[in-house]
């Protein structure tokens, strides 16, 4: 006897009811009116929707004409169900769902999978995307110097006589690499720092061009912003970071009071990406140094000169590697580049290799 | 209060009951149910998500209890998959055909924003038909012109005012979704005013100004940590304010509501979820849901005034859940 109560469906009246099994086979159950023993429904089980096991929530057993009997009776339901051979397929779940042994290797499993989408996964498929991404949606980048002009940067205030000898400086290695159709600009107003945007704009900032002790190590930042273009990283990580927050959601579901939560995975991740891609930079860098006889050397200098700068950059709020304050321990994972001691190490392994 | 009793019958003697509303899962249990369903999701190729949402919500509803009677969920997983396969499909084709021709994601954004309204009705209108509490089921119902208006006409006219007329657009919003919805045939009603929503925005901006002001004072290196939590404590207390006001200005024929969430209690639980989610690397998640739902609903009361037990079941309808999954996928969803 499974007891519980009975909502009829047509108001939202709920009477005391009790289940009994009538007969075996074929399977019939009588619902009771505990309080005055009348009959409220007499059915097949078979023509009764009853809700799978489910933790230890009520199951309800939905009756043909839209009445339906609620009971907290997990155990004793079960029971009955069982032995009336009407275990409907669902309650394999529940098993599942109850097993730690499963439960934990779900665990383990479900971080294994997170770890590869987000490491492997995503980022193999931002590159094919990006290589299959029409022409079109690259023109989209046309007009975006003119926004940046009104926005972020301010005009250079270097001597003309300056800006043109860099130009000259840079021009021989901006031929080499036309086809990414390279446009060099000098503007102020983002600290020391250089960018690279799809569609081939490169901007330096005069404190970045200051900065430089002599023209290899220009030479040598100007490489990593190809190097930027070269692999699309814009494009890539704006792939990426959309499919991160799509894993997210999917994984995660709508969680509408967590959202402030939800933010820092992708952020995370988000950071790691841009780690990636700053390595990616660096070899072509290297790379290019090499193959045009510069010297190498000139590249990790200019590493470390701009991170000396980067520490008494506080006072003078420039934008180069903001991120990365100091968190001890937390501080590679929480910062948009690798650290100029790895940068340094990464040029030794070069020559090493060469 | 908005005892305001013009509803009651006359004669009836009055008997008021205040019903505390109390959710019985437990994290641990969540845990287990969801871990799992992640699991199938990724084995199945996506396909069993929509048997997950349908167990994760079945949950969350079942263990919701007013009165010892608790809320079910309804949806069938068949109707989840259909409208998200449509939903990811169109989704699809118009990233693809926006590929082809930037024409394309033009014309397609314009249409979103025509159908936004009408998903959206679509949406809480599934939510609702899906929410079952002893048997009867609940309803929205909706025209476009009203959703339009909410969402579009008031926020807009809320920020070309430049604020002054923010708190309408707000309360606006809300009696949109409370009065077209209904428990079986008795629709809610919303009697908050434009004076509530317009102190809850005043005494937000005066701690905004507050903490500019010490921050000012005190200088940059404790000044960032301060502004972090005082932006932190300032949409607690927005979330908590108008939660708080949402079920202390609500209606049910002659039954009201009631909600003391606090800005501490809100903010205790908030903290302790972020924290136990970054140290867990996220496995938390569906426990700290749990202890955000056991929060609120602990702070929430039903006022019965008399029996619960009249309530009549509206007519059989069908909704559509694409408008929830196309909501979802585009993002728009509420």
């Amino acid at each position: 006897m499974i007891t519980g109560y009975y909502a009829d469906g047509k108001t939202s009246a709920r009477v005391a009811a009790r289940l009994e099994v009538v007969t075996q086979a074929p399977a019939i159950v009588v619902l009771w009116d505990t309080d005055t023993n009348t009959e409220l429904q007499r059915s097949d089980l078979a023509d009764i929707k009853i809700s799978s096991r489910l933790g230890d929530t009520p199951r309800e057993f939905m009756f043909a004409d839209g009445g339906l009997f609620v009971s907290p009776q997990n155990q004793q339901i079960d029971t009955v169900l069982k032995t009336l051979n009407s275990d409907n397929g669902l309650s394999l779940i529940h098993r599942l769902e109850s097993n730690i042994g499963l439960v934990l290797g779900s665990v383990v499993l479900a971080l294994l999978f997170a770890w590869l989408t987000v490491t492997q996964g995503i980022p193999r498929a931002a590159d094919v995307m990006a290589d299959n991404m029409p022409e079109v949606m690259v023109d989209q980048f046309d007009q975006q110097m003119t926004v940046l002009d009104s926005t972020l940067f301010d005009p250079s205030n270097l001597p003309d006589t300056e800006q043109e000898r860099v130009r000259q400086l840079f021009q021989p290695y901006l031929d080499q690499h036309s086809q990414l159709n390279p446009k060099l600009h000098i503007r102020s107003g983002i600290g020391v720092n250089a960018l690279a945007f799809p569609g081939g704009d490169i901007v330096f900032s005069d404190e970045l061009i200051q900065r430089a002790v002599n023209d290899e190590q220009l030479v040598s930042v100007l490489f990593h912003e190809l190097g930027h273009l070269q692999h699309r990283h814009f494009l890539r990580r704006t792939l990426q970071d959309s499919m991160v927050v799509i894993l997210l959601l999917f994984v995660v579901g709508d969680i509408e009071s967590l959202d402030m939560v939800m933010g820092i995975p992708a952020l995370l991740a988000d950071l790691s990406y841009s780690r990636d891609f700053e390595r990616e930079a660096d070899l072509f860098a290297m790379q290019q140094m090499h193959s045009n006889d510069l010297d190498l050397d000139a590249f990790s200098t200019m590493m470390l000169l701009l991170s000396a700068t980067e520490e008494g950059q506080d006072e003078e709020q420039g934008e180069y590697k903001s991120s990365e304050y100091d968190f001890g321990a937390l501080k590679g994972f929480l910062s948009t580049h690798p650290k100029s001691e790895e940068r340094a190490a990464m040029v030794e392994e070069f020559k090493a290799g060469l | 209060m908005a005892d305001q009793d013009q509803s009651v019958v006359s004669g009836q003697q009055a008997d008021v009951s205040k019903l505390s509303v109390e959710f019985k899962g437990n994290g641990f249990e969540y845990f287990q149910i969801w871990i799992v369903n992640i699991v199938l999701t990724i084995v199945t190729l996506g396909i069993y998500s929509a048997w997950a949402t349908v167990r994760n919500k079945r949950y969350l509803y079942s263990n919701t209890y007013v009165d010892g009677t608790s809320f079910s969920f309804l949806a069938e997983p068949l109707t989840i998959l259909k409208a998200r396969l449509m939903a990811v499909g169109i989704f699809i084709l118009i990233s693809v055909a926006g590929g082809i021709s930037p024409a394309f994601s033009v014309m397609f954004g314009l249409a979103l924003i025509v159908g936004i309204p009408f998903f959206i009705n679509q949406s809480l209108a599934f939510k609702m038909r899906n929410t079952g509490y002893k048997n009867i089921q609940f309803r929205f119902s909706a025209s476009y012109g009203e959703a339009f208006k909410a969402i579009y006409l008031w926020p807009l006219l809320g920020m070309l005012s430049l604020g002054i007329l923010y708190p309408l657009a707000i309360l606006r919003g809300v009696q949109y979704r409370a009065n077209n919805t209904a428990y079986g045939t008795t629709n809610f009603q919303f009697n908050g005013t434009f004076k509530d929503y317009a102190i809850v925005l005043l005494i937000a901006a005066g701690l905004g100004i507050a903490a500019a002001i010490i921050v000012a004072a005190i200088g940059q290196p404790l000044g960032a940590i301060i502004s972090l939590l005082a932006y932190l404590a300032v949409i607690a207390y927005v979330i908590v304010a108008t939660s708080n006001l949402f079920y202390m200005r609500l209606q049910l024929k002659e039954h009201g509501f009631d909600s003391n969430m606090t800005v501490l209690g809100y903010s205790k639980t908030m903290l302790i979820n972020i924290v136990l989610i970054v140290l867990t690397l996220g496995l938390y998640l569906p426990a700290a849901q749990i202890r955000m739902i056991k929060y609120v609903t602990s702070c929430i009361t039903v006022h019965a005034n008399g029996s619960l037990d009249d309530f009549a079941a509206a007519e059989q309808e069908n909704v559509t859940a694409f408008g929830e999954e196309f909501g979802q996928v585009m993002d728009f969803g509420i």
